[in-house]
């Protein structure tokens, strides 16, 4: 389960940042704030959660790893 | 008056205080001025000449606000530049106007410099941070006047061919004065940045600060709302500027309707029509701050028009009036001026207007003439003397006999609450030469349907408006202003 989790979030972190080369695109700086929006937009339609504000750290979104932990506490 | 006369006074007045608050470091005006006598000295070292053309690729930080200014005070024109930018397009900017030098930052920065000079034949001298710190800070500044051109700046056209709106000393002063006045700036005002220095937005942001002593607190990106709000409360910022994208984030994404912020005298919206629905929940939001909708051009140097916040119930959705010193008229094709409630074009007249584009006479007289500077918005202006921007000039989609103003149908999908953007355009017909189609993103956990949507514009808009195709989008296609690309919009509407 978690493994397919985290397939997905890969997925929808490049499809927002357009960087398919990296291993993790949340990783370095590919994060602006457009590719946010469509990442938080993406992530929330995927897995039928609502993001609150209080999550949408950089401590979340550091990884494809944190982010996969955040949408399992979410979805948990 | 010179734009980096602006600093030498505040500097002179009062150099221990502090002008810009970039991460950790808090540099005040006078280290700024020695900065920039510095940066001024080493492009006077390097050849630099009053008049040459001096690019500027750094990130917001207190080193682009000292190359700035140390640009200006050797008398050469300064040509802001976007981080991030490709090679090819970064060079297609320096060789438009042969720059003979570039400041430049660290890591990618540096790397895409390195990969545009080659395309740049006038380009002579990179400038990097290690040899500011050898450089003599004694350095008298140029004799450059009001009419000597300050900045030159590229604006994000649709069209291949970059277009540099030429703003001499005279435009930014005077338009930094005017802002000055209606937004009531003092020393005691200290602003968040998250705006690029090289919009003129971010820019009109520093030079009114400077003009009054005040201070800025940069912020690095929108990408962490709540972070945003933190620097606001953290700093007792007095004042933030965004554009309609930055207030859609902080409504949705961040915690800013449950939040205080006494210090907070005023916000500022510029940079595109922000939907009226978002406005009054911005509002709603900020209790005790005033709420500020603008309306400029990068050809005006930043300004033209301010809605006074005790207007904004009553006249929500229209730009306001003319900032001082600027004029604003609303001419038919002929020229002549259009009657009260007519649309037209909003044509500005000002001692903020621009020279003309950099090297393209043809491109300048297009949108200068001596009725003033042809803004290729359409609007009208009401019995009150209020304007109101109903669409772009070539945005309009000509519909059989109508002409339709994407903006209207726009705010109407809008009224779903489910939708949290929509762009409405033209899709070439056979028949009808055009017929229209809208394109919609959702609020988060919302789901639009185009049925009801459909339903909702022929509740509230005539036949010929009604779109043909409603398409429910993940996301807006942006360009690098990061407004909604409707070139790219047309041409899927095409395709489809």
């Amino acid at each position: 389960m978690s493994e397919g989790v985290e397939a997905r979030v890969l997925e929808l972190a490049r499809e927002a940042t357009g960087d398919d080369a990296a291993p993790d695109p949340l990783q370095g700086g590919g994060l602006d704030s457009v590719a946010m929006v469509r990442l938080l937009a993406g992530v929330e339609d995927a897995f039928a959660i609502t993001l609150p504000p209080s999550e949408i750290t950089a401590d979340n979104f550091a990884s494809v790893a944190t982010l996969t932990a955040l949408v399992q506490r979410l979805t948990g | 008056m010179t734009v980096h006369g602006l600093l030498s006074a505040a500097a002179q007045a009062r150099p221990e205080a502090m002008l810009v608050v970039d991460g950790a470091a808090r540099v005040s005006y006078g280290e700024i001025e020695e900065r920039a006598g510095r940066i001024a000295h080493l492009l006077r070292t390097v050849g630099v000449r009053r008049g040459d053309r001096v690019g500027l690729l750094l990130p917001n930080s207190a080193r682009y606000v000292s190359a700035y200014f140390g640009i200006l005070r050797a008398g050469a024109v300064a040509v802001p530049l976007h981080t991030g930018q490709v090679a090819a397009s970064l060079a297609a900017s320096l060789a438009d106007c042969g720059a003979t030098a570039l400041v430049v930052g660290d890591g990618a920065a540096l790397a895409s410099a390195r990969g545009a000079a080659p395309m740049v034949p006038s380009l002579r001298t990179i400038l990097t941070e290690a040899m500011e710190g050898e450089a003599s800070p004694v350095d008298p500044p140029a004799d450059v006047h009001a009419d000597d051109p300050a900045v030159i700046v590229y604006t994000s056209g649709s069209t291949g061919k970059p277009r540099g709106a030429v703003l001499r000393h005279g435009n930014v002063v005077a338009n930094t004065r005017s802002i000055v006045r209606y937004l009531e700036l003092r020393r005691e005002d200290r602003a968040v940045l998250v705006l690029p220095f090289p919009y003129v937005y971010g820019a009109s942001v520093l030079h009114t600060h400077v003009a009054v002593g005040g201070s800025l607190v940069l912020h690095g990106s929108t990408v962490f709302p709540n972070k945003i709000l933190d620097a606001i409360a953290e700093h007792e910022a007095t004042g933030f500027a965004g554009v309609p994208s930055t207030f859609a984030i902080l409504l949705h994404r961040s915690d800013i309707a449950t939040r205080r912020f006494p210090t907070l005298r005023y916000v500022t919206q510029a940079g595109g029509p922000m939907p009226p629905a978002h406005v009054r929940r911005l509002v709603e939001a900020l209790p005790g701050t005033r709420v500020i909708v603008m309306y400029g051009a990068t050809e005006a140097s930043a300004r033209l028009t301010w809605l006074p916040p005790e207007h904004l119930e009553r006249k929500l959705g229209s730009i306001g009036v003319p900032i001082p010193d600027v004029e604003l008229k609303i001419l038919r094709e002929d020229g002549s001026e259009a009657e009260v409630d007519e649309v037209g074009e909003i044509v500005a007249s000002g001692p903020n207007i621009m020279a003309g584009y950099w090297g393209d006479p043809a491109a300048t007289a297009e949108v200068l003439d001596a009725a003033g500077f042809h803004t290729g918005d359409l609007g009208r202006r009401d019995a009150d003397g209020f304007f109101w921007v109903v669409g772009r000039k070539r945005e309009m989609i000509k519909s059989g006999a109508h002409r339709i103003s994407p903006r209207e149908i726009e705010d109407v999908l809008l009224l779903d609450p489910a939708v949290e953007e929509a762009a409405v355009v033209g899709r070439p017909d056979e028949v009808l030469g055009e017929v229209v189609v809208a394109h919609v993103t959702a609020r988060p956990g919302q789901h639009p349907s185009p049925e009801a949507l459909k339903r909702l514009c022929q509740a509230n808009l005539a036949a010929a408006k009604v779109p043909v195709a409603i398409h429910v989008r993940e996301a807006m296609p942006r360009n690098a202003a990061g407004k909604v690309d409707k070139l790219a919009l047309r041409a899927t509407a095409s395709a489809g």
